[in-house]
């Protein structure tokens, strides 16, 4: 056990530099690519002591190099101060929307790993049979359509001409949860249809294996051959690509959120980039990057612990 | 048969925990809905509600000004369909005979909306110190007014003010540390902007500007409450604070009740506002749809009050002629105006190859086919042809004026006296273009193959909207594409942009530069009666028309599509709302509702 909890705090540790690298490239990034967010905010009448006023308080006065230094002092203890565009504070600003994409992207990568995984089992166990063609095909096609479509189809049909769910908008009153059905569901497809098609290779590949023949070999039923002995294999580099698709879900919403009107942090992110809102920019891509660290350092820890050969140093 | 209750127990978990995770989450979300709203509601699902400020001096955009215009007021307004000037603070007012001094008569018992900004937490009565105050952050960069560039040079005072403000922050690079930053309601900073008593108030001018009182209608110029600025900080606001920016305390018809960025913005009466039956309903709901497309679908169920009609629904909705088609037309009434927008490609007037040849500009302006362009499936009939500076509706626009009708022969013929016979030796010409909008990308293609039919090559040089404005402010950009919303209802607002005075950074992206056509504008700014103004407006736009410093191309028009309940909702050229005279007439939702189930 204490090799884990070892190999965490070292894992945290290394976040450290990488947080910092991430940073750096962001705030590089943003002033590599031309664009005057002062410019911007005044448009075609510009007032030379205005836009003055505006670099002052957001710091963009001072040399390169003091910049990043103020910036990178106050994004440690993580305060990204206040949007250039709207004055609201940068961090309430995402933790204000952390909950509509945490209720929106959880039960999407969940549910869509769980039914994921057992129709990919499933599509093993039958491959090339009619079961195995009919779940490729379909996962094929989910994979293929981009979700904004899958996404206005639904709409379109459950919302506009069955009237079963509501056509778009945030969670209100106790019975405005069906505002998350339709997102939902689009999200869910997306990581149900990868998901499968990885389930399926990785355990065809398992079964392949000498211990799988040896355990039917034992008069084991199939199912127990296939969850006990092959899923379990499986599962270890299912667990490498969900520690990104973790991450992925929750910053990469943001079709679904625009199409849903869901006011998730990918329509901040979005905003900020087109609005030059370096503050705002900072936020999202620091919290994107935190995500990503923390399902990777998940991920190899149940790597090890699923997989004896690999050993935590 | 362990396997299968391994699986389920595990299974069962998973569901508990989702149904813990909702309800912590539950409690931490937000809830879009406040409390129930009144029937008596107008509601609007739109894609445009991303709401920068409330400050009206900071407002540059649309969406924010559409908020401020309800929460606020100024000294005059608009009429809601003319946009013709209407008392409002000012119940009156006197312009002395020369036509610098304009002295406003305050309308009595006008109060400011209940805050706890405000000692007893109850709107105090609104005084002239309160216009001195609004006004004179407009000039100020301390406050970050964008709206500067209306007083400058115009009102008695305002640049030397805004110089010395600007000073001021040279000097306290964290100003919003300073006592001095703060301008209280006493500060006669600007000696232009004078309080003859609590009751009326003058503004003086440099020398005569006809169209001021049009100014003075727009979101700069509204009154707010000293008291809120102070407790709740604008720009002097210290990092962190809350801010005047999402705060607004103003005199307009309706109150703030809510703002959640990205899901709604509620809007309550204002039990103060002084106007004995307005506003007719008791509460806005405008909720943020983004996609235009899912924004309409809500109209269709008849969650929203009005809508636009998207790309994506155009065939499915309109007929060619710009009517509904059934069903429809039998459901909703379609409510159209043309915009005071134009859209144009400028020239470089300063650099070759367009700088003195007027030839070359004039052939660009004749290979044009403006009106095919409209009937394309580019604008499928919204808006209208361009061949001059001034949108129609407004005084000086000639609608008879088509010297650039579409002309190929005479465009070559032009060319050649230009000195590029058959476009060979101008060489391939970069069109800069920012992807701002997909209609005004396709239009760029269409100017590209006309341009190519008299032999001049046109390559795209596509960049964001930022750089494509740093690119012309730089003269890299020799032929670009811009748009140009009018500010405020009159003439004189496009036909400033060919003033030397406005060469960048000002608003003249051509620099252009004639000192017949700035002499015109000076003097019909000097003159008060509209119709010899209209008259030289006209005559200034035909030297523009001559010139062509612009390749003429669209004006704009807005549609939307109401609820048959809702009334007195009228678009207007410069699509404002004024939801304080709308009429949600309940009478005729009852039969709406049932034919839509």
């Amino acid at each position: 056990m204490s090799s884990y909890l070892n190999y965490t705090v070292r894992r945290l540790l290394f976040t450290v530099p990488i947080l910092w690298g991430v940073f750096t490239v962001t705030f590089v990034l943003f002033f590599i690519v031309p664009g005057d967010p002062a410019r911007l905010l005044m448009g075609q009448h510009r007032d030379a002591a205005t836009e003055q006023a505006m670099k002052v308080q957001w710091g963009l006065d001072q040399p390169k190099h003091v910049q990043y230094w103020n910036f990178l002092k106050k994004a440690a203890v993580l305060d990204f101060g206040q949007s250039f565009t709207n004055k609201r504070d940068v961090r309430q600003a995402i933790l204000e929307r952390l909950p509509a994409t945490a209720v929106l992207g959880i039960p999407s990568l969940t549910i869509g790993m769980f039914l994921g995984i057992a129709a990919g089992l499933w599509s093993a166990m039958r491959a090339n049979r009619a079961v195995d063609n009919t779940i490729r095909f379909i996962t094929f096609c989910l994979v293929s359509v981009p979700f904004f479509l899958l996404a206005i189809l639904l709409q379109w049909g459950l919302g506009q001409q069955l009237h079963v769910l509501p056509i778009a908008g945030y969670i209100n009153g106790p019975w405005g949860w069906w505002h998350l059905a339709l997102p939902m569901f689009v999200m869910t497809l997306g990581s149900f249809a990868g998901l499968t098609r990885l389930t399926r290779t990785a355990v065809l590949e398992v079964l392949t294996q000498d211990y799988i023949r040896t355990a039917k070999a034992k008069g084991l039923p199939e199912l127990v051959v296939v969850v006990r002995h092959a899923l379990k294999n499986a599962m270890i580099p299912l667990v490498t690509s969900l520690s990104v698709s973790v991450a992925a879900t929750l910053t990469g919403a943001f079709f679904v959120e625009t199409v849903f009107a869901w006011p998730g942090v990918g329509l901040l992110a979005v905003d900020a980039i087109n609005n030059r809102d370096f503050p705002t920019i900072m936020g999202t891509v620091m919290f994107g990057a935190v995500l990503f660290v923390l399902a990777d350092i998940v991920g190899d820890l149940l790597t090890a612990y699923m997989d004896p050969r690999i050993t935590l140093k | 048969m362990r396997l299968y209750a391994g699986v389920i127990r595990f299974f069962i978990v998973v569901v508990l925990i989702h149904i813990a995770m909702f309800l912590v989450v539950g409690a931490l979300a937000r809830r879009s809905e406040g409390p129930e709203l009144p029937p008596n509601t107008l509601r609007l699902a739109t894609d445009a509600i991303q709401v920068r400020t409330l400050d009206p001096v900071a407002v540059g955009d649309t969406a924010s000004s559409g908020i401020c215009n309800q929460v606020y007021e100024g000294l005059v307004a608009y009429n809601q369909k003319t946009l013709a000037i209407e008392p409002c603070l000012a119940e009156s007012w006197d312009i002395s005979p020369d036509g610098k001094l304009y002295t406003f008569h305050l309308r009595r018992g006008v109060r400011f909306c209940d805050d706890p900004c405000f000692p007893d937490g109850r709107g105090r009565e609104m005084t002239a110190a309160d216009v001195r105050f609004s006004l004179t952050r407009v000039c100020d960069p301390v406050a970050m007014s964008t709206g500067f560039w209306l007083f400058d040079d115009r009102v008695v005072g305002a640049t030397e003010f805004n110089q010395q403000r600007a000073e001021f922050l040279e000097k306290h690079p964290r100003f919003w540390e300073e006592a001095e930053a703060w301008l209280g309601p006493e500060s006669d900073g600007v000696p232009g902007l004078r309080v003859l008593d609590e009751h009326t108030f003058a503004i003086a001018l440099k020398r005569p500007f006809a169209p001021f009182l049009k100014v003075l209608a727009m979101s700069y110029f509204f009154v707010v409450a000293p008291e809120a600025v102070k407790a709740y900080g604008a720009a002097t606001n210290p990092p962190g604070k809350d801010s005047f920016f999402r705060h607004p305390v103003g005199t307009g018809p309706f109150v703030l009740e809510r703002w959640e960025p990205d899901v709604e913005i509620i809007l309550k009466r204002n039990a103060n506002y002084w106007h004995e039956t307005l506003p007719h309903v008791d509460a806005v709901r405008l909720i943020s749809r983004r996609d235009p497309h899912t924004a309409f679908m809500e109209f269709e169920e008849g969650n929203s009050d009005m809508a636009g009609v998207p790309d994506e629904d155009w065939e499915r909705v309109m007929n060619e002629d710009k009517t509904l088609k059934e069903p429809y037309a039998g459901r909703y009434r379609l409510v159209t105006s043309a915009t005071l927008t134009t859209f144009y490609y400028g020239f470089d007037m300063q650099n070759p190859p367009f700088k003195g040849n007027k030839a070359l500009r004039q052939a660009f302006n004749y290979a044009i086919d403006r009106e095919a362009l409209i009937r394309s499936k580019i604008y499928r009939g919204l808006g209208r042809a361009a061949y001059g500076p001034i949108p129609p509706g407004l005084p000086g626009h000639d609608p008879a004026n088509k010297r650039y009708a579409y002309n190929l022969e005479k465009a070559k013929q032009l060319l050649t006296e230009a000195g590029y016979p058959g476009g060979d030796k101008l060489g391939e010409i970069q069109l800069y273009v920012s992807g701002a909008n997909d209609s005004q990308d396709r239009t760029s293609v269409v100017v590209m193959e006309e341009l190519r039919k008299i032999g001049i090559k046109v390559s795209l040089k596509q960049q964001p909207w930022p750089l494509h404005l740093e690119s012309i402010d730089r003269h890299e950009a020799r032929f670009f594409r811009l748009g140009w919303i009018a500010d405020y209802p009159d003439a004189e607002n496009f036909l400033a942009l060919f003033l030397t005075r406005n060469w960048k950074p000002g608003p003249n992206s051509s620099s252009y530069s004639n000192p017949e056509f700035d002499e015109l504008y000076d003097r019909a700014m000097l003159e008060p009666d509209e119709g010899r103004r209209a008259e030289l407006y006209r005559i200034a736009a035909d030297i523009i028309i001559e010139d062509c410093p612009w390749l003429f191309t669209t004006t704009g028009e807005g549609l939307a599509l109401q609820q048959p309940w809702v009334r007195n909702y009228p678009r207007n050229a410069l699509g404002l709302g004024f939801y304080k005279n709308v009429i949600i007439d309940r009478a005729l939702t009852a039969p709406m509702a049932a034919r839509d189930q």
